[in-house]
């Protein structure tokens, strides 16, 4: 037994444990291109990590997994500055608004409890979605490779004859784009609240909504996601660290090693894995997430006591 | 300008690192486990326990002698200070259990063990046992509840008790053995050790010896135990704690520093 103590959670933890942990998910994110936080964050309660800490210990090692990708398309000009910022001003206030709202739910003391709920409806919501979306993909018996994104660009949205009556209306040049600030203010703002309850990045939201709601280009929403991603999360690791002191670095930096290399192997076994079949087994993962969590909240509890947050004795 | 940044994130988090350094880690060691009886003469194989990065639980052995204080049974207890903790309970609300009542619980020791050469009930009269707090249920006499929010669900005092008792044993912070860990050899010496499991929190501890003589106290003595938070551990402990936002700002920029650094090792990938 390797151990290590973590400062923050102040608790000896296996180290090839969170290690191997974060190279699943680091795997994980490499072969699906998505950034893990909503994996990592229930494995890391699931091993013992206070729910607060792993939330906030996340968020720390997403500015770091997301750094380099963010940096990376930057330099090629795939970040849409102006939308990026519109959507970093909601996702700011929504972190600090999260964290807050963290600290209040700790205190009275079911912070877990509303944590795990959205997750089991986050989780529920996209593993199922994912599961339909590539049984329907595996039945078409796959006629040409690559039908799930790039094709939405084109789409003129339908929401966007309601944007073009709000006010606010911007020119995003970077994304060919007039719409209103207040959607990308709002989504921005809604990832801001989940990245600090959650410890998630919110790329599975953010990419999406960008794609198919607002209508910005494919890799201009990545870029752009990327980009807002590690502020965003940069803030809510430092409003943690401030509100409610959950930011273990220590417990960050080893995910992160994990992760890392989990991540280079991912990248690699994905040019080599069919799609769809892939994508079923992640949102079979997922739904097991979920599944779990969900038993978590309805099955009698092996102890109704527990410590409460902030007071001697525990997390 | 590209391969310049990590390095100058480098540095960057070296400066704010250094700084609450200077104010870390300057109390001197305890002194060596000394007894106040001197009648009794024990001895530790430390007296501090250091809890680093590697720590996952220690143990301290206890050697003594009982000769010429006329005992012939030992009891050592071992514990922290009582404090106040605030208990979350759990109850149904639909098909989802949470926390509906929380409560403020006083005098909760951290830690509570007890060593014992023969069966406590052997070795001390209730009266004895309840004086020199021995046993779990001297603890639960004890303990003070308020209730905090919510309302009684009924038995919810003797529910947080035993819910209490289950953690503290789980995690090995609460045990009584009285089965022959301390053995005495030639009716005076003897040896024993303390567990402390990983859990254990940093602080004070006090090993109490209680000499025993056909059930009654024929002397005691006590050493101290200090567990603190050593090296990297106790650093980003204190830097957490006095200063979160230099905390938060270098954990935001160690982040950034290595995602970069990584970046550039494995320039090939990335998303």
């Amino acid at each position: 037994m390797f151990n290590i103590y973590l400062p923050i959670a102040d608790m000896s933890i296996n180290f090839f444990l969170v290690i191997g942990i974060g190279g699943m998910v680091g795997f994980l994110s490499g072969l699906f291109g998505v950034g893990g936080g909503f994996l990592l964050t229930p494995l890391m309660m699931m091993i013992g990590i206070p729910p607060a800490v792993a939330a906030a210990s996340d968020s720390n090692q997403i500015v770091a997994s997301s750094a380099s990708g963010a940096f990376g398309h930057y330099r090629l000009g795939n970040v849409d500055m102006k939308m990026g910022l519109v959507i970093l001003a909601g996702g700011v206030s929504g972190g600090t608004v999260g964290v807050h709202l963290v600290h209040y739910l700790r205190a009275m003391g079911n912070f877990e409890f509303v944590m795990k709920m959205v997750y089991v409806v986050m989780l529920g919501t996209i593993g199922g979605a994912m599961f339909v979306e590539s049984l329907r993909a595996l039945r078409k018996t796959q006629t040409t490779e690559s039908v799930e994104m790039g094709e939405g660009e084109m789409n003129q949205p339908g929401l966007s004859r309601i944007f073009n009556k709000l006010p606010l209306q911007m020119n995003f040049t970077k994304s060919h784009l007039r719409t209103t600030a207040i959607f990308p203010f709002f989504i921005g703002f809604a990832v801001g609240v989940l990245a600090a309850l959650l410890g998630v990045g919110g790329g599975f939201i953010m990419v999406p909504a960008m794609i198919y709601v607002i209508g910005m280009p494919t890799i201009t929403a990545i870029g752009t996601d990327l980009f807002q991603i590690v502020i965003t999360s940069a803030n809510v690791t430092l409003q943690q660290a401030m509100t409610n002191r959950t930011v273990d670095i220590g417990l960050a930096l080893t995910l992160l090693m994990g992760s890392v290399v989990g991540a280079q192997f991912g990248v690699r076994a994905s040019k080599y894995l069919r799609g769809e079949q892939i994508r079923i087994l992640l949102s079979i993962i997922v739904l097991a997430m979920m599944f779990k969590l969900f038993l978590d909240l309805v099955l009698t509890p092996d102890n109704v006591v527990s410590f409460a947050a902030g007071a001697g004795g525990g997390h | 300008m590209r391969s310049t940044l990590p390095i100058f994130l480098a540095v960057l988090c070296a400066v704010c690192l250094a700084k609450p350094l200077e104010a870390s880690d300057t109390e001197a060691p305890s002194e060596t486990a000394e007894p106040s009886d001197s009648t009794l003469v024990t001895e530790s194989s430390k007296s501090v326990i250091e809890v680093g990065l590697r720590y996952n639980g220690d143990r301290i052995d206890f050697s003594g002698t009982l000769a010429g204080t006329g005992a012939d049974a030992l009891i050592a207890k071992l514990t922290s200070p009582a404090e106040t903790v605030k208990i979350n309970l759990k109850g149904r609300v639909g098909p989802f259990w949470m926390n509906t009542r929380q409560y403020e619980v006083e005098k909760v020791p951290s830690m509570y063990q007890i060593q014992a050469s023969a069966p406590l009930d052997e070795l001390t009269t209730p009266e004895l046992a309840g004086e020199l707090q021995i046993g779990f249920e001297t603890i639960k006499g004890l303990m003070k509840y308020h209730r905090v929010k919510g309302s009684d669900e009924g038995n919810d005092e003797e529910t947080i008790f035993q819910g209490l008792m289950k953690i503290k044993v789980e995690a090995g912070l609460y045990a009584i053995d009285d089965t022959g860990r301390i053995e005495i050899k030639d009716g005076k010496l003897f040896d024993y050790y303390f567990d402390f499991p990983p859990d254990a929190k940093p602080g004070q501890y006090i090993v109490e010896y209680f000499l025993i003589k056909d059930k009654k106290l024929v002397g005691k003595a006590s050493d101290t135990i200090q567990i603190k938070k050593v090296g990297m551990v106790a650093y980003i402990a204190k830097a957490a704690e006095e200063s979160p936002v230099v905390y938060g700002i270098c954990a935001v920029l160690i982040a950034l520093g290595t995602g970069l650094l990584v970046g550039f090792i494995f320039k090939d990938s990335g998303h």
